[in-house]
């Protein structure tokens, strides 16, 4: 594995695009959210990636059009995309929470040079009629955005994206269950994620190929199950390795819950297919509506199985889905006797000290 | 101003629909907690009768009960961040307390996401708690107007939940009572209109403080009879103010728009500030959001019809939508300012409105403000603050006026 490469792509994401437009000419496709298929994007004539997390003290470009209340998640991809530097090709939004609506729209109000269109995302998990949905709305994404950058949806280039996208989510799925085997470092598989969010496919393929570098320093404590909606930055794992805590589950947006999206058979119309496995998803966030114990019983049974000793909850403030199903999800942990720690992170690319310190009483006292 | 007759009728009215779920209780009748946004409808017509927790949310508040509640819920792990109806409602299943005497638990909730997602959490928490199913309706969120797909799976979306709802009470459901409902429904909304039209008159004898509060028969009761003798008093006592010379603001001077919920924690000093400014909040995005509702009356496809009028809401379209209804009203009611209320407990109204006021005054060229304040919190509203901000924005268009 060339981990170097991945970890300069996460350390800086915004320069990684910009190089991959350079390489190809082809303009970027971004998406705001991981429920978004980039392989649409890849088949759309663009550079398909992830608006990248960059935490930093100040976002004047989004400060400009939102108030305080936004997630930095938004604030963040907001201000990269206002400050311009980038050569974008569309805006591919999602529906979900209220804050990511908000950003498409203020976005398309604020007249962005690259055209914004919206994909639809049915919420309802388990349904045919969203299912049914989910392939018609990204039908109807397709013909909205072909229209807005001039370039049809090329199916043939669709299905090779799909296959090259899903072995970038296999081998991501991958480094995931294998976190809290002797020698991986969860930072190293963070690193990884963050960096397929704004590699070409093929490139982190060939980077992410192999074993993973062997760390000295593998923290040995307590295993830990971190859950959350994206990570700001593989900074904040170092902190919690650092501090001997040994992730060895991980529910996150950045992380298994997109990993874990399987596209079946393509041999019909394959927008259907993608459609079908954004809500067939096996581990959805708390933005898709499913009875709250469904995915709470889910992620104990999944904690129990790999003899999680704590969960901590890593938490957007601001993020409403996250912030609502919190305290169910905590009461779920401890009645199964797992601690649960909710950490609230908001600019800092880092633990803040009174965070680091929450996670070492959590660890002193399981220890 | 001279109180509106009508007032103490409404007081009634909230407090019967209480005495409502409980007498339907005890007949064995079924009870849904439902949000405001949903296709109570399909409820009615299965003879499910339905509660508003975010209409009590916003009496609690208006009642000054809020604080030990919110903190109630907070107390239960709930973020201080998210939305204080939430929290207050919450806060009142956890302390027993509310302004009704008793509520009744729900039988079932329904809830929709096209006027927040916060709703669709909002109500799988209460479907949790009190373990009783959960029905929601899915309304693709569009910048512009919905698409034939969408409207498309909101319709199959609805007859699924006409069969749930009528399995909860065990019949079969019934076109011909849905039809019923939808025709009462249409002509509530169609008064309520009416109601809000009346504001156009110069000066006006209704303002939005009055709206916010004379709204709650049309959120709630859409659908009854009530709602229908309701408007009708309420319409008639506004022209009879009209033709007796008896106006809202005794000196109106300026008349201004406003985009949000209601600031309940400071609803009777706002009213005041205003009315001794010689300002009249003549229109607004919130009370028109339950006037400017499709609902057809659609003989070969009622179902169709509902699924068009729920999903085409205000809060379940972009900006430039917002704005273009914003414009809309600062024409047709003749104002020259406009009051965003940037409010903290509601992300799905309040995120982007620095750029609606910096889009509306250079389309419109009226006076904007954006006030920071909440709908439920206390502990966010400073009625000082919003007074300094406003008192500039009042000399501004009491001069353009």
């Amino acid at each position: 594995m060339d981990f170097n490469k991945l970890k300069t792509a996460a350390n800086d994401p915004v320069a990684t695009l910009n190089s991959r437009v350079q390489a190809s000419g082809k303009p970027l496709g971004l998406a705001f959210s991981s429920y978004f298929p980039l392989e649409v994007l890849d088949a759309l004539g663009l550079e398909g990636a992830f608006v990248p997390p960059v935490p930093k003290p100040d976002y004047p470009e989004a400060e400009a059009i939102f108030q305080a209340f936004v997630c930095n998640c938004m604030r963040s991809a907001a201000d990269t995309i206002l400050a311009g530097g980038l050569d974008v090709g569309l805006l591919a939004a999602t529906t979900g929470c209220d804050s990511r609506l908000a950003l498409a729209t203020t976005l398309r109000t604020a007249g962005v040079d690259a055209p914004v269109a919206m994909f639809r995302l049915p919420v309802i998990v388990g349904s045919p009629i969203a299912i049914k949905q989910a392939g018609a709305a990204l039908i109807e994404f397709c013909a909205e955005s072909g229209t807005a950058i001039g370039s049809d949806l090329d199916k043939d280039a669709l299905v090779l994206a799909c296959r090259e996208r899903e072995k970038v989510r296999i081998r991501l799925a991958n480094l995931f269950d294998g976190l809290g085997n002797n020698g991986t470092g969860a930072s190293t598989v963070y690193t990884a994620a963050v960096a397929a969010q704004v590699m070409a496919p093929g490139e982190f393929l060939q980077a992410a190929d192999g074993d993973l570098p062997v760390v000295d320093n593998v923290p040995t404590g307590a295993r830990i199950l971190l859950s959350g909606s994206s990570i700001p930055s593989p900074k904040i794992i170092e902190d919690l390795e650092s501090l001997g805590a040994r992730v060895v589950v991980d529910d996150t947006c950045t992380g298994t819950r997109a990993a874990c999206r399987r596209v079946g058979p393509l041999d019909g119309d394959p927008l259907e297919a993608i459609g079908a496995s954004l809500i067939n998803r096996p581990l959805h966030g708390p933005t898709m509506m499913e009875p709250a114990h469904e995915r709470i019983r889910q992620l104990v049974d999944t904690a129990r199985a790999r003899r999680v000793q704590a969960a901590i909850l890593l938490h957007y403030k601001f993020c409403d889905p996250h912030a609502f199903e919190a305290p169910g999800l905590v009461k779920a942990f401890e009645d199964a006797s797992i601690r649960c720690l909710v950490l609230e992170v908001d600019r800092e690319p880092a633990l803040a000290a009174r965070d680091r310190t929450r996670v070492e009483t959590l660890l002193e006292g399981i220890a | 101003m001279k109180r509106l007759k009508s007032n103490k009728k409404m007081a009634n009215l909230i407090r019967n629909q209480v005495l409502f779920t409980r007498a339907a209780k005890a007949l064995g009748k079924k009870v849904a907690w439902v949000t405001s946004g949903s296709p109570v409808e399909v409820i009615l017509a299965n003879g499910i009768i339905p509660f508003y927790p975010e209409n009590h949310a916003a009496i609690c508040t208006a009642r000054g009960m809020a604080q030990d509640m919110v903190v109630a819920a907070e107390g239960l792990g709930y973020s201080r961040d998210l939305c204080a109806y939430f929290r207050v409602d919450l806060g009142s299943m956890e302390t027993g307390e509310t302004p009704l005497g008793r509520l009744v638990p729900p039988d079932l909730v329904l809830s929709s996401n096209n006027i927040c997602g916060t709703v669709q959490n909002w109500f799988r928490v209460t479907a949790d708690r009190y373990d009783v199913p959960h029905l929601f309706l899915d309304t693709p969120f569009s910048d512009d107007k919905p698409t034939d797909t969408d409207n498309g799976y909101v319709r199959d979306q609805l007859f699924a939940l006409t069969d749930q709802a009528a399995s909860v009470v065990g019949t079969r459901f019934s076109e011909k009572r849905l039809v019923r409902v939808i025709k009462r429904s249409m002509e509530g909304l169609r008064l309520w209109a009416e109601v809000l039209d009346t504001a156009r008159h110069k000066p006006t004898p209704f303002t939005c403080f009055e709206a916010f509060v004379h709204m709650a028969p049309i959120v709630s009761m859409r659908g009854t009879r009530r709602v229908i003798r309701y408007y009708r008093k309420l319409l008639a006592e506004l022209k009879q103010r009209q033709s007796e010379g008896i106006w809202a603001v005794d000196d109106e001077q300026a008349r201004v728009v406003w985009d949000n919920i209601a600031i309940w924690p400071a609803h009777k000093e706002l009213r005041k500030l205003f009315q001794e400014n010689g300002v009249a909040m003549v229109a607004d995005t919130y009370t028109g959001a339950w006037s400017s509702t499709h609902l057809e009356d659609d003989p070969n496809d009622p179902v169709g019809g509902l699924a068009r009028a729920y999903t085409d809401i205000i809060l379940n379209h972009g900006m430039d939508h917002r704005i273009e209804i914003l414009s809309g009203l600062i024409k047709d009611f003749d104002a020259k300012g406009f009051v965003l209320h940037s409010n903290r407990s509601c992300k799905r109204y309040s995120l982007g409105q620095y750029l609606v006021e910096k889009e509306l005054t250079r389309q419109t060229g009226a006076a904007g403000v954006v006030i920071e304040a909440d709908m439920a919190d206390p502990r966010n509203v400073n009625f000082e603050n919003l007074k300094q901000r406003l008192m500039p924005f009042f000399e501004m268009v009491k001069d353009a006026s």
